[in-house]
């Protein structure tokens, strides 16, 4: 009888540790989702803006180089505003 | 299995002790064989508690720094995107400007129009695809 009682206790407790086991499985299935797509999506967000920057520069020198009206009237916003995308 | 098994015999007083002690013996093997899923259970759980707490803390790090990062780049998206239309529109009537756009993967155009970006240059990263912002 004894012997009943606890293997009831424990089967209670399996339960208890199975559902448990499952919330927090998928609580670190969708965290870890989600972490990774936030940090794709910076990724690819920085590394888009790191190129249009670097093309900015390399536009600049050439302007330097090359000054013509045309190039120079489309860097004009970036030399006039540094926080433009050339220059965070 | 034997012969006994198969064909039980008249229960005589000896084949319901052994019958008994195998009863006993098999509620030992369940009891100890469900204590043990209880310990490996229990560990499980909380492998899973700690995978799924570290996995909290992490987004928490994160996410302030990803969302601002996201937010600037839509801002600026459509600036970057009309800056480098206006660089490829200039590359067409100016070749000797276009090694900088390959240098970037843009290809050279015939006409101005929208900049394609391709993955070609040698040198440097090519301009990565426009990420795909998140919808709230």
């Amino acid at each position: 009888m004894k012997n009943d009682n606890i293997t009831t206790v424990l089967n209670l407790v399996l339960a208890v540790l199975i559902i448990l086991g499952v919330i927090f499985a998928l609580q670190t299935i969708f965290r870890t989702r989600s972490l990774r797509t936030l940090q794709l999506q910076a990724t690819q967000a920085n590394a888009y803006r790191m190129a249009v920057e670097s093309l900015a520069q390399e536009a600049i020198a050439y302007s330097q180089k090359n000054p013509n009206q045309e190039i120079l009237r489309i860097l004009q916003p970036l030399q006039a505003k540094p926080a433009t995308p050339a220059t965070r | 299995m034997n012969e006994s098994e198969l064909n039980p015999e008249p229960q005589t007083g000896t084949s319901q002790t052994e019958l008994m002690d195998q009863i006993v013996a098999l509620r030992h093997q369940v009891f100890t064989l469900l204590l043990a899923l209880v310990v490996v259970s229990g560990t499980l759980t909380v492998y899973l508690y700690r995978q799924a707490s570290v996995a909290r803390k992490d987004l928490a790090a994160v996410k302030p720094q990803a969302t601002q990062l996201i937010e600037a780049f839509k801002r600026d998206h459509p600036t970057m995107d009309s800056f480098v239309k206006q660089l490829t529109a200039y590359g067409v009537t100016h070749p000797d400007f276009q090694p900088i756009l390959r240098k970037y993967g843009i290809p050279p155009q015939t006409q101005p129009g929208p900049t394609p970006v391709a993955p070609e240059a040698p040198g440097k990263p090519p301009m990565p695809a426009t990420p795909t912002v998140p919808k709230k």
